[in-house]
């Protein structure tokens, strides 16, 4: 019969009851890509290549488009295993010129099959390729595949920025562990000027007037965009645009501890509790001390984060994204209550808590979906302090840390407690603040021995 | 730290005073000026509408200020492009002081009409004219983002021309030809003395967009906060394409048949029919590439089911969270929750069910379905009434106020056409009976209210659409310090028409003469396109 659906157990979607293979786990949504693309990065050293790879990747997989970033200076510290000089990367060296195009098309091989076997959808091509050949090649090889290419290329002539990068990343690279900063800085600056002759920056008037590209400049001062394919190129595009490389701080911490929290009850709108209360005055006097300026304070529409910003003092902005995960027909239940009178439902959200969408209610992947702006918003913002709530916090937490869908849903995230994160280098440094108030444990850690034979169909 | 009464905080003045604007402070703190850029038929006009629109939807108050229209104002009579000419000295001086008069608008909009946006919809073509801009935002402390289209291509503005400019106010005789050959003379008038964008040295300071060939390329200079963001991002995602988007609701269901509200109910056999018929009906439109989406409801993927082809669901198309409200009848719920009920009534718009969602919600919830709609082509969208309504209160411009009373009845379908600036309409009932789920705004008067009761506050950080021409007719005058300009007859108000060239359309196919509460002037040409309606406002005060 058509139109019988039945719903899915876990993620509650409506399938036809005809045999048609289950939808893929994507996040909901349109479809993000159909073909697979090929990220190339481009410019010379130490222009933040690797920075945007990885931090577009942490993104992408976060939104649930599987990517992974290829960096052929990887490939080329295990072909070479000791890196002498700059002398290296002269462009006479003809020995070393066919080591490092055979660890590109090593790194080409394995972006074949990350997208054709491993189930990803972007690979990040991360190199100079500031050749016309080296991206011809590259463009080859991706039509042989049906692959889709955008290219990002990062130009910067700002002596200030370059040095500053070489500081923060390339000093404590493998490359120089045996060396001391002046002369590593040194051979880095001359490693550079290897690639300066030969470079053919993008030519979008021009020779490369057909490609898909962005050109982001002088750190996004500037950026030029052609030929958007689709819609995750326009997504990738977006945040390119939003992301900055001020330093500052994000703080994430969950309300005070709620009346709710002291019964065990899930969910509901109910207010702090006394230990709650301190909190939010502690709370007020660690943001104090921190000293910052400009503090932009966040908080979702419940009363209990709100309760503890007002404690603040600060001006706050409610989102309602920000509210805590919605458990449908389990609301304001404790989990022993629930395991009594929806055993069935308590089992499945134990197996597959990402994916598990309380009935009538969400899941962490709808989350995900639902937090994406606040996440776009952060990156625009410098000093940011989030007032949220377990599962929320988790989500947020999950994208700063670059958290799997797996492990998502059991990070720690105890009340009473400050994650202080601040941008360092390729990721972030996180740091967690107790402060000192009591309060009740609302952590489940992912039951033991959760193996095939207890899965329900 | 005492318990507030209500969890919103303090509801002082000084409290509210920093979050006086009706959105979150986040998205923008001084008014902004967009400025276009770009010689005619370039599409100036067509962005302008079309991002205010957009801007107006998701909450951010805007108004277009077309110079064109200022200009026909004070020279009633246009003779030919002679006007243009840059050695015309007279024509240039009253070329400039509409300009003035125009920023004076626009200076009354944003700093007393609580408007946020102004976009300044000029050529702008001359470094001369754009420094005057700026002098004058820098003067009034708003921020300047210029937006300049460029393009080349021949065929690309014979389109332009042919689509708007032939139908313009100038050319009353539309003979076709003529129109073409003389606005191809205007256009020479401005490329001699044109200065584009420089980002390399003189406007290297400057924030803007270039948008190049109708969107294949752009550069991106300095964006300095969100709006400028996603305004960015929103003329990188629409396009020109000729497509039609068609939007209906699920079929018939059993939760429609006994008058609940919400759930997951399937469809009845009315429905079914209906779904039958939508298959009908869509393989008759001989669509070339169809999308379809729905809900993750159950009655909106049965709908989809019936028709054969691939869907997408989207969580986020879902209808409105009634919280407790949901799997109640209107008569259970006036019974049972009568104060909820009343206030509902009084605001629709802003009212949230408690544990639920308000229409404000929903738009927020709805605009990245509408940022991916613009990419699209051809779509099908099955939801649900309330967030039909959002949708299409998206494409034809309804206020906040209309939203909620938009009708969109069940096994209707709404077909919607890009047309010259905005959107046809066209509605097509499939002829399946099914029950009558809309609810008209009712009267109300003060004994209604609950006693007590002030009224609905605004959440902070949700959006609330106005429609672009939302604005209350000002009687025109004069700005202090500006001469009135020497001209034959005064000026009417130019609310009412809101930007250039105006195309009346006939609609042939058959159409729903309210679409929206109240009824269009005019039931005789049930043309419903964006803009031409003037609505009176009605602000809500936070």
């Amino acid at each position: 019969m058509p139109m019988e659906l039945t719903q899915s157990r876990i993620q509650k979607i409506w399938l036809p009851n005809d045999n048609r293979p289950a939808l893929p786990r994507r996040s909901c949504g349109p479809q993000l890509a159909n073909s697979p693309t090929v990220i190339v990065m481009v410019g010379l050293p130490a222009r933040g290549k690797t920075y945007i790879s990885k931090k577009l990747t942490r993104y992408l997989n976060w939104i649930g488009v599987p990517t992974k970033v290829f960096n052929v200076g990887e490939y080329r510290r295990e072909a070479v295993k000791h890196y002498s000089s700059y002398d290296f990367f002269r462009p006479d060296n003809e020995e070393a010129m066919k080591v490092r195009r055979q660890c590109a098309l090593a790194a080409l091989r394995d972006v074949k099959l990350y997208l054709t076997e491993e189930a990803g959808q972007i690979a990040v091509f991360d190199a100079t390729n500031t050749t016309r050949e080296r991206r011809g090649m590259i463009l080859n090889f991706a039509k042989e595949n049906g692959f889709k290419v955008f290219f990002i290329e990062s130009v910067c002539n700002d002596p200030t920025v370059v040095a500053s990068n070489v500081r923060e990343v390339k000093l404590s690279s493998p490359d120089y562990r045996d060396c001391n900063s002046t002369d590593a800085m040194e051979d880095f600056m001359k490693r550079i000027n290897c690639y300066q002759a030969s470079y053919q920056p993008l030519d979008p008037d021009d020779y490369d007037r057909e490609l898909s590209l962005i050109k982001v400049i002088d750190v996004g001062r500037r950026f030029l965009v052609n030929r958007v394919q689709d819609h995750i190129q326009s997504r990738i595009v977006y945040y390119l645009m939003n992301i900055h490389v001020q330093p500052r701080t994000i703080y994430l911490c969950r309300h005070g501890e709620s009346e709710f929290n002291l019964k065990g009850k899930i969910g509901g709108d109910s207010g702090l509790s006394n230990r709650g209360k301190k909190f939010a005055r502690a709370l007020n006097k660690f943001v104090e001390e921190q000293n910052l300026k400009d503090l932009k304070v966040w908080t979702s529409q419940l009363k209990r984060t709100i309760q503890t910003a007002e404690a603040l003092q600060l001006p706050y902005e409610q989102w309602k994204a920000l509210n805590e995960i919605d458990a449908g027909v389990c609301e304001e239940m404790t989990y022993e209550e629930i395991r009594e009178q929806h055993p069935e439902e308590f089992a499945l959200r134990d197996q597959d808590k990402y994916y598990y969408r309380y009935p009538s209610g969400e899941s962490y992947q709808d989350l995900v979906q639902r937090l994406e702006p606040v996440i776009m918003e952060l990156e625009r913002q410098e000093n940011v302090l989030v007032i949220c709530h377990q599962a929320v916090m988790r989500c947020l937490l999950a994208y700063f840390l670059d958290k799997s869908a797996d492990e998502m849903p059991y990070l720690k995230c105890p009340l009473h407690t400050v994650l202080k994160l601040t941008p360092v280098a390729y990721g972030c440094r996180v740091e967690s603040i107790s402060l000192n108030i009591e309060a009740v444990n609302t952590h489940r850690d992912r039951p033991e021995n959760m193996n095939t034979s207890q899965k329900l169909s | 730290m005492g318990e507030s009464s209500t969890f919103l905080g303090r509801l002082d003045c000084s409290h509210w005073a920093k979050f006086s604007s009706s959105w979150a402070s986040y998205m923008t703190n001084s008014p902004t000026l967009i400025v276009m850029i770009g010689l005619p038929a370039r599409g100036k006009t067509y962005v302008s509408k079309k991002l205010t629109r957009y801007l107006n939807w998701i909450g951010v108050p805007t108004k277009v200020f077309n110079l064109g229209v200022y200009r026909r104002e004070a020279v009633k009579s246009y003779k030919s492009y002679d006007f243009f000419r840059h050695d015309n000295k007279e024509a240039m001086e009253i070329r400039k002081r509409c300009a003035l008069v125009a920023l004076q608008d626009v200076k009354a909009y944003l700093l007393e009409e609580c408007g946020q946006i102004a976009v300044f919809d000029a050529t702008n073509t001359t470094r001369e004219r754009r420094d005057l801009i700026l002098s004058f935002a820098k003067e009034n402390a708003f921020k300047v983002f210029f937006v300049e289209s460029v393009c080349d291509d021949p065929e690309v503005i014979a389109a332009n021309i042919l689509e708007v400019k032939v139908s313009s106010p100038d050319y009353p005789e539309r003979n076709r030809e003529n129109v073409m050959d003389d606005f191809l003379k205007r256009i020479e008038c401005y490329k001699v003395t044109y200065q584009p964008l420089d980002p390399d040295a003189y406007d290297k300071d400057l924030s803007f967009i270039k948008v190049i060939n109708v969107g294949q390329r752009f550069l991106v200079n300095r964006v300095q906060d969100y709006i400028q963001s996603k305004i960015v991002y929103y003329l990188m995602n629409i396009h020109v394409q000729p497509r039609t988007i068609y939007l209906c609701r699920h079929g018939e269901s059993e939760y429609n048949l006994v008058g609940k509200i919400g759930g997951d109910s399937g469809l009845s056999p009315r429905g079914k029919q209906f779904a039958q018929a939508l298959k009908k009906f869509i393989e008759e439109q001989e669509i070339v590439d169809l999308k379809v989406w729905t809900s993750q409801l159950k009655r909106t993927i049965q709908t989809a089911e019936s028709l054969g082809v691939m869907y997408e669901q989207w969580k986020i198309l879902n209808e409105i969270d009634a919280g407790v409200c949901e799997e109640m009848t209107y008569g259970e719920i006036e019974v049972k929750y009568p104060d909820e009920f009343a206030l509902r009534d009084q605001e629709k718009y802003l009212y949230r069910y408690p544990g639920g969602e308000s229409y404000q919600d929903l738009v927020q919830r709805l605009e990245p379905v509408i940022m991916e709609l613009e990419r699209q082509g051809n779509v099908l969208v099955i939801s649900h009434q309330a967030v039909m309504r959002c949708l299409l209160a998206y494409f034809l411009d309804k206020s906040a106020d209309e939203l909620p009373y938009l009708r969109c009845p069940l096994h209707t379908i709404l077909k919607l056409t890009p047309v010259a600036y905005g959107c046809k309409v066209e509605t097509i009932t499939l002829n399946v009976e099914a029950v009558n789920t809309h609810r008209d705004k009712p009267c109300l008067n003060s004994n209604t209210l609950p006693a007590g009761h002030s009224p609905v506050r605004m959440r902070r950080n949700s959006f609330m659409p106005r429609a672009s021409a939302d604005t209350v007719k000002r009687p025109w005058h004069y700005s202090v310090g500006s001469k009135p300009l020497d001209l034959v007859g005064a000026f009417p108000s130019l609310e009412a028409r809101d930007g250039a060239d105006q195309q009346q359309l006939q609609v042939e196919a058959q159409v729903v003469p309210s679409l929206c509460f109240p009824c269009p002037p005019s039931p005789a040409v049930s043309v419903v396109l964006t803009g031409m309606q003037p609505v009176p406002r009605v602000f809500v005060s936070v």
